[in-house]
Formats: structure tokens, C-alpha cells, sequence
């Protein structure tokens, strides 16, 4: 489903991947593990389509199409979705508004007509209550004055409506209590399939307990060093970074 | 004739340039015929050149703005209004002006408000001109008076709005500025009894070289009152906006509470703002606040909407819209009006 090959990224004359290579069937969890710095989240941003990275060598294909050559908003209606590290504040912009206008966007993008108030209303419902999220969040301006496990929640919440093929969790975790990390959790798992694939980045194994990955890659310094199944997210909690970078070196 | 202008305070005119408005030939707007289309559900008053039926001989005002007083001597008389809290008056302001840009039309309409109640000022036209409107309102005690101005001029636009609050008093002034090649509104608002409450906000939104200057004068003359100021604006292509934003609190007004606030986003490398919040507190026991911002539009909000799917023209539209809605008018019909011109003026 998604093929990184090779890929070097700079920001700002500074290399941040070096080579990195991932390869992601359909319906598989794949996790990233890695210290701060070690370039997961400029790999999520990258695939997204975010403006300010220099792509000096490599391809992403999703599905055989060139991601590198899209805007945002295509690799968005191709099924592409980022669940933020640091969801933005839209004070002002409806969150009922925001959904309806983003997922009609992406339909006719795909020639399908676009859903009415009325129906997209009763579908924002049906994938609120699928993932077992209040609706009460989507009554008010999208993430503002949100609290932090708010501002996640709505992320899933949000993957929910747009039910996309491909989504990155980057640090789905970070700054969650457990009770609010269960809710995401759950949701995540709910939305697992056999056509959606997931790429979970994060920092700390505890995530993993919950949203159980198929496969863990280790990232240090902007590549990928070692790849494994589940079980080497408990081996890395165990044993810390510093032994996979004794084993690489 | 010429504009003879007397009493320019340069400090006042430092960011707008009035040698093109004071080197034209005027001739004065006369009384003709016109149209214009009024909210469901309000008193329609229509204007035009300055011209409207029951005129009353327009009354000397204390203010010193030059462009106030070029109103009193050229007005065709005034619009005596009481406004009622049962029927909101809306008046409609047409300036007809000439095909030849050098010999633009003068038109200087004149309206003084007191009651209770709600007006809204349309400013419409077509063709060359200057339109000079002047509006006063007197709020008496315990009354409440809301206004809002919606600006969509063909020419140029140099206008007062000047307030008098008394004793236990309300009111509110909302100036919208979509279209005029240049304009220039003075808002000026004298909080002259006890527990006064007074409220300006305004909302431009400037494209092409559009040149849009709101100065506004708060002046608490006495103690117990407050104010709120937010200004905010929205400026693309070569477009300028100027913002004057003076806070009196004479020495009399202690326990004064105001707060004020000018925010900006420029949409284009060539547009620009000058914003320039003053303060003058002779009281000490007062609570004042300003601030201003400047910025472009949020290029992690940006992306956020693209990577939903959201194109990025709508996008920005729905970032743009959002911030201006932060300038709110109560009521229904007049915010669905002002969000429709909004969405008309960010898609030209």
C-alpha cells in the first residue's frame, strides 16, 4: 500500500532522514519507535505533504502513485490521514463544518456527490458512536480551548468520518493519561481492517499494549536500523536505545 | 470648488495622504433620483447626494475634525432620527458621482440619532465622488443604542461617527469596510456620564489598492465606565490599512476599565498595516489594555484543513472567515447580510 524508498530529507540545509525504506502492506500496523530527534514525525509530515521539507533523494508511492508530486489535499482524497503530534486551534471554524466541508471535498474529488446537511449529519453520528466518541465535541469550534486528551480524541474522531485507507498516528500518546489513552486506543482498533493500514509512531512502548502492531521499526538518525515484530517493542522497553545502537554499530 | 480644509492635525493624517482628495475640483451632489435595497423588517430611510425627505438645518457639532465641519457647511440638512426598541431604522446612503474621475461629486450627509434602538447605515454608489457622512448620537440615560455601518463605496469615503454616552448608557458601533477606494473613518466616542458602557468594532477587508483608516478616540471623561475596542483586518493585493486607536482617561475617570485590541493578517507580500494603539491616562485607579497583532495566515492551520482534503482556496477562505468572525453584530439578519458581503468580497 505504501512504499518509502530510500529517502533523504533536509530542513533548512539540516539532514533529518537519510535513506529511510518502509515498506506497508494493506491492513498491517506498522510501529516506529525512536528517541526525540530521531526524525519520525518529519517522516510523518513528509508523507502528508507538509510544505518546508527539501526531499533530496527517494519516492513514497501509495498504492504505485507518486505521493511526492501531490499537494496535501490530494494525498487526502487518496485516502492519506495524520493523526497530529500537536492538533491545531481553529477558533472560529465549526467542528460539524469543518468535517462535512473536508468530506465532501474528498468525495468529489472521487466523483461521488457530496452528502447534504442533513445526511452528513446522520453519518457524523453513526461515526461517533462507531468509535464510542462524544458528539458533543463536534459542537464547537474545532480543537479550540480543547483540552489535551480532547484534542486527540477528536483526531480519531475525525479519521472515523473520513475513513481513510492509510493513517500515521504520530505520538498519538504523548501527553495522554491512561484513561484517555484506552479511549483512543479503542478507537483505533475499531477502525482496524483489512483494507486500512496504520503506521504508529511513538516514543514509548506503552501505546503498543493497546494498539497492537504487526510490525516495529527502530529509527535512529533518520533511517530505519532495525525491524522486527511485536515483541521488539518489549525487548527496546526493556533493554533502551542505547542496545539497539551498540547492535548497529 | 476646492476642499479648504482647516485644522489638520498631521499626527492624525500621518498614514493617509489627502494631497489627491484636496487637489480635485468637487461639484456638489444634487438632488436625483436612486434606489436602494433595505433589510425585511426595518424603518427604510433613503438618502441620496445627502438628500433625503424632512430635512432639518444641520446644527454645529463641538467636534474639531476638519472633515466635520466641511459636512456642517455643505450639508443639505439633517436627518433627525429617535430610534424605538420595536422598529430598527436602516438607512441607505447613495452617492450618484460623475463619469469624469477630475471632477468628482461632494456629498456630505448628515444625521444626528438619539432613543433607543437599533441603525444600520448602508454606503452605496456609483461613478467619481467624495462622500463625507457625519452621524451623532446622544444616548440618554439608561438607554441603549446599537449601530452598525456597512461601507461598499464606489469613491472615496471620509466619514464621522461621533458618540456622546450619558449616565447609565449603552452603546455600540460596528464599521464594516468592504469597498471605497479610500476610507477614512473617525469614530470618536465621549463616555460623559457614570456607568456608561461603550462598545467599537470594526471589520475591513481590503483588496486591489484599496485604503482603509479607522481612527478611533475613546474618551472617559468621567469615573465608572468602560469600554471595548476590537478592530480587526483583513488586507490583500497593494491594499493599506491604518489604524488609530487613542484611550482617553481624563483625570476624573478613575475606575476606568478598557480594553482595546487591533489585529491584522495581510493576505499578499504588498499590502501592509500601520497600527498605532495610544494611551492617554491622567487617573490612576484604571484598568486599560491594548494590544495589536500583525500576521499572516497560520501555515500549520493551513495544513491542517489540506491534509483533511480541504483545497487549499477554501481553505484560506475558511481560515479568513474565521477570523473575521470574531466581529459580531447581534442581530440575525443583518450578520447573515455581513457574512454574505463577506464571502462576495473574499472571492472578488
Amino acid at each position: 500500500m505504501l512504499e518509502v524508498k530510500d529517502l533523504h530529507v533536509e530542513v533548512e540545509g539540516k539532514k533529518i532522514l537519510n535513506g529511510l525504506t518502509l515498506k506497508i502492506g494493506a491492513g498491517e500496523v506498522h510501529a516506529i519507535m525512536g528517541v526525540n530527534g530521531s526524525g519520525k514525525s518529519t517522516l510523518a509530515s513528509v508523507i502528508a505533504g507538509k510544505d518546508g521539507y527539501e526531499i533530496t533523494k527517494g519516492t513514497i508511492l501509495f498504492e504505485g502513485k507518486d505521493l511526492l508530486e501531490m499537494e496535501a489535499e490530494e494525498r487526502a482524497h487518496l485516502g492519506l490521514f495524520l493523526a497530529f503530534q500537536y492538533p491545531v486551534e481553529l477558533p472560529g471554524v465549526l467542528s460539524s463544518y469543518f468535517l462535512r466541508t473536508a468530506f465532501n471535498a474528498t468525495r468529489e474529488a472521487r466523483g461521488e456527490a457530496p452528502l447534504s446537511v442533513v445526511e452528513f449529519s446522520k453519518y457524523l453520528k453513526e461515526r461517533a458512536s462507531f468509535v464510542e466518541m462524544d458528539e458533543e465535541l463536534l459542537k464547537r469550534a474545532v480543537n479550540d480551548g480543547f483540552s489535551g486528551g480532547e484534542k486527540k480524541r477528536n483526531e480519531i474522531l475525525q479519521m472515523a468520518v473520513l475513513d481513510p485507507r492509510f493513517c500515521i498516528l504520530d505520538e498519538t500518546d504523548s501527553g495522554l493519561d491512561i484513561d484517555a489513552l484506552q479511549i483512543v486506543a479503542r478507537g483505533v482498533n475499531k477502525l482496524r481492517a483489512a483494507n486500512k493500514s496504520f503506521l504508529v509512531i511513538t516514543h514509548y512502548q506503552r501505546l503498543l499494549n493497546y494498539i497492537v502492531p504487526d510490525f516495529v521499526h527502530v529509527m535512529i538518525d533518520g533511517k530505519i536500523v532495525k525491524s522486527g515484530g511485536k515483541e521488539l517493542a518489549l525487548e527496546l522497553e526493556e533493554k533502551g536505545y542505547t542496545w539497539v545502537r551498540e547492535n548497529v554499530a | 470648488m476646492l476642499l479648504n480644509l482647516e485644522g489638520i492635525a498631521p499626527e492624525d493624517w500621518k498614514y493617509t495622504s489627502l494631497s489627491e482628495v484636496l487637489s480635485r475640483k468637487y461639484t456638489l451632489g444634487e438632488k436625483v433620483k436612486a434606489e436602494g435595497s433595505f433589510l425585511p423588517g426595518f424603518k427604510s430611510i433613503l438618502v441620496v447626494n445627502g438628500y433625503a425627505e424632512n430635512l432639518s438645518e444641520a446644527t454645529e457639532t463641538d467636534s474639531s475634525l476638519p472633515f466635520v465641519k466641511l459636512n456642517s457647511q455643505f450639508s443639505p440638512g439633517s436627518l433627525e432620527l429617535t430610534l424605538t426598541p420595536d422598529l430598527p431604522v436602516h438607512i441607505v446612503y447613495v452617492t450618484k458621482g460623475n463619469d469624469v474621475s477630475s471632477s468628482p461629486v461632494f456629498s456630505s450627509p448628515r444625521c444626528d440619532v438619539k432613543g433607543e434602538g437599533l441603525l444600520v447605515e448602508s454606503f452605496i454608489g456609483e461613478g467619481a465622488y467624495l462622500n463625507c457622512p457625519v452621524t451623532t448620537f446622544e444616548v440618554s440615560p439608561n438607554k441603549r443604542i446599537e449601530h452598525v455601518r456597512i461601507i461598499e463605496e464606489a469613491g472615496d469615503h471620509i466619514s464621522a461617527v461621533l458618540s456622546k454616552l450619558n449616565r447609565d448608557s449603552y452603546f455600540s458601533s460596528t464599521v464594516f469596510s468592504f469597498d471605497g477606494k479610500l476610507i477614512r473613518n473617525d469614530v470618536v466616542m465621549t463616555l460623559a456620564g457614570e456607568n456608561a458602557f461603550g462598545v467599537l468594532n470594526g471589520l475591513s477587508i481590503g483588496n486591489t489598492s484599496q485604503h482603509i483608516d479607522n481612527n478611533t478616540v475613546i474618551d472617559h471623561q468621567v469615573q465608572n465606565c468602560e469600554s471595548r475596542e476590537l478592530y480587526k483586518g483583513i488586507y490583500d493585493d497593494n491594499s493599506k490599512g491604518v489604524f488609530g486607536g487613542t484611550i482617553i482617561v481624563r483625570p476624573d475617570a478613575q475606575k476606568t476599565n478598557a480594553i482595546q485590541s487591533n489585529r491584522a493578517i495581510l493576505l499578499s507580500d504588498d499590502s501592509t498595516i500601520d497600527s498605532r494603539p495610544q494611551l492617554k491616562i491622567w487617573a490612576d485607579d484604571v484598568k486599560c489594555t491594548h494590544g495589536a497583532t500583525v500576521g499572516k495566515l497560520d501555515d500549520n492551520a493551513l495544513f491542517y484543513l489540506r491534509s483533511r482534503g480541504v483545497p487549499i482556496k477554501l481553505a484560506r477562505a475558511m481560515l479568513i472567515k474565521a477570523f473575521a468572525s470574531e466581529v459580531k453584530v447581534s442581530n440575525r439578519a443583518i450578520s447573515d447580510l455581513i457574512e454574505e458581503k463577506i464571502t462576495n468580497k473574499l472571492t472578488k
